[in-house]
């Protein structure tokens, strides 16, 4: 079943060609190889696959979790609009 | 004191491939690398080009890849392949230098972010600027092979990369360092680019049967130049470092002239070009007689090839007779701000092998462009001792590079 981390990580996979196994919810981002440019890369991407907004002040993000709740967060927002 | 420049290592990214000997036999042969655009890339007008089947993959990984538009992705390539053949992998390099020409830097991200700025939901990658700026090949060649010293970018339309090369060659020879990285890339073939240049009315017009032959520098049937894409790079080297490391030296670099016509954007003017002739031979303390080869401009415009022939008939006199030409372009198309550093490399190549390669596809060359040709295939020279290659850009600035035997 896809869930949101699992779009994720199939987001990550596709577009850096990292390894699945290596994508563990709490392991910090900057461990799979992501720099900061590349981090601000995935959000754009984050994005545009699940048409919202991360506003700036939010897009803090350390790991898959951490990305993963904000993602559902602004979901349900959306959805409650 | 001026020291002697040597070429150790060619790195190539071209049309006609990625090795320089085939890329140099396939000239010789007169095989062209042009073929036509897919209708969507040209927007729907027959538009020929020198395309390069090229993968980033035995370079980058899709994590190295972000942000990294193909015009870096080149000349990376063709950075690490120049090292390579110059026995250079792996050293250490914190002292070189990298001059890279680059016409437009990023061309495939600018049209992405303006793609989506113009669209319906305007919205632009966070890494767009560091893609599509010109100075982003260098950056990304010196990250790559850590280099640390003077790392510059030359963005002088059709003369960046002779520029660059020449500035490299001032750089060693003036005792600034002993090793540098000098060439060019560019990568422009999206479609907004090519919708630019079609309606400036200055490219080919391919035959439906022949796309190949579009491009016919110095020929009565010539109808304008074909756009190309690529990188090459040259190792620059000061001599006597490149004698005690016992490398092969393909050519010695041996001058340089510049000039700028100052009076169209676009017109050349052949006084212009002369002035930069003539600079480049003194700089190289050699007369006109002593040069048995000229790899042209010629792009095939209407304009551009009877003033470059107008020009070298000017500085050679009486010696006119002695000197062969010829466009390489007819065979990989202009490659803009990486045109100089291809031709550079098979100048190089042409003094090294004491081979001259041809202008393809000129059957019936225009009287007005009187200056002897190689036509067709390449000749043997087994004479030729020194070369010059022209490279005369947009905006009037004329750039002439002389290689001679080692």
């Amino acid at each position: 079943m896809s869930t949101t981390l699992t779009t994720i990580q199939d987001l990550i996979v596709e577009k850096y060609g990292v390894d699945r196994a290596e994508l563990l919810p709490n392991r910090p981002l900057s461990e799979f190889g992501l720099d900061s440019l590349s981090q601000v890369e995935l959000l754009f991407t984050v994005e545009e696959t699940f048409d919202i907004t991360i506003s700036d002040d939010r897009a803090q993000v350390g790991n898959l979790a951490e990305l993963t709740a904000l993602v559902d967060e602004l979901l349900e927002a959306v959805a409650l609009a | 004191m001026k020291h002697a420049v040597v070429v150790t290592g060619i790195g190539l990214i071209s049309p006609l491939g990625n090795q320089p000997e085939v890329v140099f036999d396939s000239l010789m042969q007169g095989q062209s690398g042009v073929r036509l655009l897919s209708s969507e890339q040209s927007n729907g007008v027959a538009t020929a080009a020198g395309v390069v089947d090229f993968s980033p993959e035995p370079w980058f990984t899709r994590l190295q890849l972000s942000g990294v538009d193909r015009v870096s992705q080149m000349g990376v390539a063709a950075a690490d392949l120049a090292l390579k053949d110059a026995g250079l992998a792996g050293e250490a390099l914190m002292d070189a230098g990298i001059y890279i020409g680059c016409g437009m830097g990023g061309a495939s991200a600018i049209e992405t972010a303006y793609t989506s700025h113009f669209s319906a939901k305007p919205r632009v990658s966070p890494l767009s600027v560091v893609a599509s700026m010109t100075n982003a090949p260098a950056a990304h060649i010196a990250m790559r092979f850590g280099i640390g010293g003077r790392v510059m970018t030359y963005s002088i339309a059709c003369a960046s990369s002779s520029v660059a090369i020449g500035e490299g060659y001032r750089a060693i020879a003036s005792g600034e360092t002993d090793i540098v990285i000098a060439g060019g890339c560019e990568a422009l073939l999206v479609p907004c680019v090519i919708r630019a240049w079609q309606a400036m009315q200055t490219l080919a017009m391919p035959s439906a049967e022949q796309p190949e032959t579009a491009c016919r520098p110095f020929s009565l049937d010539r109808s304008g130049l074909v756009l190309g894409e690529g990188a090459a790079m040259l190792i620059l080297e000061r001599e006597d470092h490149a004698l005690a490391r016992g490398v092969k030296i393909y050519a010695r670099v041996s001058g340089f002239g510049m000039s700028c016509d100052a009076t169209h954007i676009t017109r050349p003017e052949p006084t212009g070009q002369t002035r930069a002739l003539h600079t480049a031979l003194r700089n190289a303390d050699l007369r006109p007689a002593d040069i048995g080869y000229c790899n042209a401009h010629g792009t095939a415009t209407q304009v551009g090839d009877p003033a470059e022939c107008a020009a070298l008939r000017e500085v050679w006199g009486k010696d006119a007779d002695n000197l062969l030409v010829s466009s390489t372009k007819s065979m990989h198309g202009h490659l803009l701000g990486a045109a100089g550093a291809l031709e550079a490399a098979v100048t190089v190549l042409a003094v090294h092998h004491k081979q001259l390669p041809p202008t393809a596809h000129c059957n019936d060359p225009d009287p007005v462009c009187n200056i002897p040709l190689v036509r067709s295939t390449g000749i043997a020279s087994p004479h030729v001792k020194a070369a010059i290659s022209n490279s005369f850009a947009f905006g009037g600035t004329n750039a002439v590079l002389v290689f001679t035997a080692a």
